[in-house]
């Protein structure tokens, strides 16, 4: 046996996990090779000083309270869960509600978002034509075709926002808008 | 008490989940105080490690025996545990004893050295060493354990041992 053969054995020899036969190689190759023999001792001692690892003890007491902490950590586990359940639950019914919600006043401002786009402009433009629009001075400007954000008329030639216009397209039909729109639209500047 | 009911304990028999935690109690907090070298984070494991048992019972199928199982737990605690804790390296006052203080100094250098060398191996080393060497556990379980191969279980052992054989290997083993 040489020195390599030895130490890729060592810790098996150490451990007593070799076959009779290579172990009786292993002591012979320590009889004769000094550094083999060091490391095997070293490490055998090692073992041993290992083996003065004390672990500071439980106290009877506290080996006797070990069942009641933990079942007590337990029980408060459950109620935190029950607590967890109710809680997601209600946050789950909570959010599809508040979805529910947010949807439908989406949806009913949907078409009125599209719609206030109007300017008026007494100066620069005066509208005649009986339409619905009626007596407004107007000059229109729409924004992005069809995005409507902002209201203004003016009466007795002084601006005023959120005018009778806002309240005028408030109660029109959706035709009703989109003719007023498309009047709007063909204005000729 | 190795052979416990399975189908008992998924159910959550207070009676039995007792005698578990009286069988093992002990035995885990060594085994993990070993590992994490602290006496109050080595009971606060073994108390979680019982909690988590109890509380995810119905998935132990019964492959591994309990105390493996519950091993496996404790060792994932401890993971966590001293990856959230910086590094310190300090002898444990409750390690003294009642011996003269010649004997005394020497015991605590004896003390400190081996728990700086454990302290230096990384983590599975440090439990396939604990698992290995104090509990003297097969190295299949072991590997059940850590899952990892039977073989990578050997060689983390051979590893740690001769990496404290490197730092342990000058002291000289105190009289008795």
């Amino acid at each position: 046996m040489n020195c390599k053969i030895f130490s890729n054995r060592l810790m098996d020899f150490v451990e007593g996990l070799l076959p009779h036969s290579e172990e009786v190689e292993m002591k012979e190759h320590i009889k004769y090779c000094k550094a083999c023999r060091l490391k095997f001792e070293k490490i055998e001692k090692t073992l041993m000083i290992l083996k003065e690892d004390r672990v500071p003890q439980l106290s009877e007491a506290k080996k006797q309270a070990l069942f009641p902490m933990v079942m007590e950590r337990i029980e408060k586990r459950i109620i935190i869960r029950r607590k967890r359940k109710w809680v997601y639950g209600l946050s789950f019914g909570f959010t599809l509600l508040l979805v529910f919600v947010i949807s439908v006043i989406g949806i009913q401002n949907q078409k009125r978002a599209d719609l206030y786009t109007i300017f008026f402009n007494p100066e620069r433009f005066v509208y005649e034509n009986d339409t619905l629009v009626n007596n407004y001075l107007l000059e229109s400007i729409i924004e992005d075709d069809t995005l409507i954000t902002i209201v203004k008329a003016a009466v007795n030639e002084e601006w005023v926002e959120n005018s009778e216009m806002a309240v005028l397209i408030d109660e029109l039909s959706e035709d009703e808008i989109n003719q007023l729109v498309e009047e709007l639209r063909n204005i000729d500047f | 008490m190795e052979k416990i009911d399975i189908q008992k304990f998924r159910e959550g028999d207070e009676n039995l989940f007792r005698e578990i935690v009286n069988l093992y109690g002990e035995r885990l907090y060594i085994l993990v105080f070993r590992i994490v070298r602290d006496m109050d984070d080595a009971e606060d494991i073994v108390q979680e490690t019982f909690v988590r048992a109890f509380v995810k019972r119905k998935g132990f199928r019964g492959d591994a025996s309990i105390y493996t199982w519950l091993v496996r737990i404790a060792y994932n605690l401890s993971i966590n545990l001293i990856r959230k804790r910086k590094p310190t390296v300090e002898l444990d006052p409750r390690l003294s004893s009642g011996d003269n203080p010649e004997q005394k100094i020497e015991r605590e250098e004896i003390a400190k050295r081996i728990v700086e060398a454990v302290k230096e191996l990384p983590l599975k080393q440090r439990t396939v060493f604990t698992l290995r060497f104090y509990e003297d556990m097969p190295y299949k379980k072991i590997s059940t354990v850590l899952r990892c191969k039977e073989g990578t279980a050997k060689a983390l052992y051979h590893f740690a041992i001769e990496k404290m054989s490197k730092k342990l290997g000058d002291l000289r083993k105190y009289k008795e």
